[in-house]
């Protein structure tokens, strides 16, 4: 987009040309503007609208697009041709295939064209959002990519999690309400954690099996946070080999030391 | 062959046959691919999903409506209930409409497919690299090879979701470029006198 936004030095907000799309519509603008027939373009007058509004955009202090100055060097050679006596017929054939002028008219009406064509489909767009299909999101950003096979996405984790959640409601011991200090910090839980994972080295631990025995609410929770930020500090690796497979948990680095100091604080 | 054996379905079996289809349908059906699967000949196929689309027309009770799309035939809400689906939906009505500039790639692309990004320039007269990219993303244009000049550039075209997103059947639905009148409107000029006010150059431009 030619959009030139420059804040001006006095103070003023910043302005921006975005209104304009290019310099064919500047252009086609001037033409309308100064009723002007496109196929008959007095090009020699057009060219110093032309001018003097990138005169008056540089006044104001706009920074102007080079597409912008493109045409105005397009329309100054046309109106220099213009003015230059006409060369012998048959050497202006021998030069050039397209008479520049012309090119500049059909561009132009091409342009227009298209310009004029934005409004239908603008109007389609909106009567077809006015429908709703089955199993569609949203065209457009609302859509997901699919994960690449052997990875997986965080929805799978927290569903795995559910169904160890669903687990301890069974078989939980959380059902008796005592009020106790809670021993499982987050530091510990990594730290539990991470030697099991250690300790499978190569194969790994399913997910089911992070979490201790018995199965406490609070210990799950724990050893799930614990979970997430060894995977946040890319210490450990979640993998799914098959589609609804187990999830596999599998170290990346050497012992950190941080967290065993901590766990011999604990 | 199981397919002798079995007894040919009525019209209005079949009626009712493509009604079910069309509901667990994810994308629109197109006759001559369900006639294949089922060894019916195409044309009975598109009269049956035909009469479904106006007696869905017609009647004026219920919610769905069944659209031509993309080739084919596909069921989806009647557009006077859209505010309240979209709000069941929870899908932000207003999100993620197309840019002018998009419209306006989208269009010479449509137009002049399979096209560079450089003959699209050429016609709009403005970079276009960003907007293709968003096009791209949006999946509502695709590469479609090189053109075999040199640089052998990318060439674009436009993609089934296309036509779904502006809910065309074809691209025969695009009125011919030739046709395309240009309106002299008060609703351009006034986008124009908007445009010049924002730049604070509507006196000059009307001295010069």
């Amino acid at each position: 987009m030619p959009a030139a936004s420059v804040s001006t030095s006095s103070g003023l907000p910043p302005v921006t040309l975005a209104h304009f799309e290019g310099p064919l519509d500047l252009l086609l603008h001037l033409i309308r503007e100064h009723k002007i027939d496109i196929a008959d373009i007095p090009i020699v007058q057009i060219a110093d609208y032309y001018l003097a509004f990138l005169r008056d955009m540089e006044a104001m202090n706009l920074t102007i697009a080079g597409e912008f100055l493109v045409m105005a060097a397009t329309l100054l050679e046309i109106k220099s041709r213009m003015l230059l006596p006409k060369p012998p017929k048959e050497v202006e054939e021998e030069e050039e295939g397209v008479d520049p002028q012309e090119l500049l008219v059909r561009r132009l009406q091409d342009y227009q064209r298209f310009k004029s064509l934005i409004g239908t489909l603008g109007e389609w767009e909106d009567a077809r959002r006015q429908l709703f299909f089955r199993g569609q999101g949203d065209y457009g950003d609302l859509y997901q990519l699919p994960v690449s096979f052997g990875e997986l996405s965080s929805k799978n984790l927290v569903k795995a999690l559910m169904t160890v959640l669903a687990d301890a409601g069974e078989t939980g011991h959380d059902d008796v309400t005592s009020v106790k200090r809670q021993k499982l910090t987050l530091r510990l839980a990594m730290a539990t954690l991470w030697r099991k994972v250690e300790r499978a080295g190569s194969e790994g631990v399913t997910f089911g099996d992070c979490f201790e025995l018995p199965l406490i609410r609070l210990n799950i929770v724990m050893t799930f946070l614990a979970l997430l930020e060894l995977l946040r500090q890319s210490r450990i690796e979640a993998k799914q080999e098959a589609m609804l497979g187990e999830i596999r948990i599998f170290m990346i680095s050497t012992i950190p030391d941080a967290i065993t100091e901590e766990e011999n604080n604990s | 062959m199981t397919e002798l054996t079995r007894p040919p379905l009525t019209p209005a079996e079949l009626t009712a046959l493509m009604e079910a289809y069309l509901f667990v349908a994810l994308e629109p059906i197109v006759a001559v691919e369900t006639a294949k699967i089922l060894g019916l000949p195409t044309a009975e196929v598109e009269e049956a999903l035909e009469q479904l689309r106006k007696s869905y027309a017609v009647r004026n009770e219920g919610g769905l409506q069944i659209v031509r799309i993309v080739g084919g035939y596909q069921m989806c809400t009647r557009s006077d209930l859209a505010e309240h689906i979209a709000r069941l939906l929870a899908t932000p009505a207003s999100k993620s409409r197309l840019s002018k500039p998009a419209l306006e790639t989208l269009a010479v692309i449509a137009y002049q497919q399979p096209v560079t990004t450089a003959e699209v320039e050429a016609v709009r007269g403005v970079s276009v690299d960003g907007v293709v990219k968003t096009l791209l993303e949006r999946k509502l244009i695709k590469e479609d090879g090189r053109k075999q000049v040199p640089g052998r550039p990318i060439l674009y075209a436009t993609t089934p979701d296309f036509l779904h997103y502006f809910g065309l059947n074809s691209l025969e639905d695009l009125p011919p470029l030739e046709d395309i009148i240009v309106p002299e409107s008060e609703a351009d000029k006034k986008e124009e006198r908007v445009a010049l006010e924002a730049v604070g150059l509507e006196e000059v431009a009307v001295e010069s």
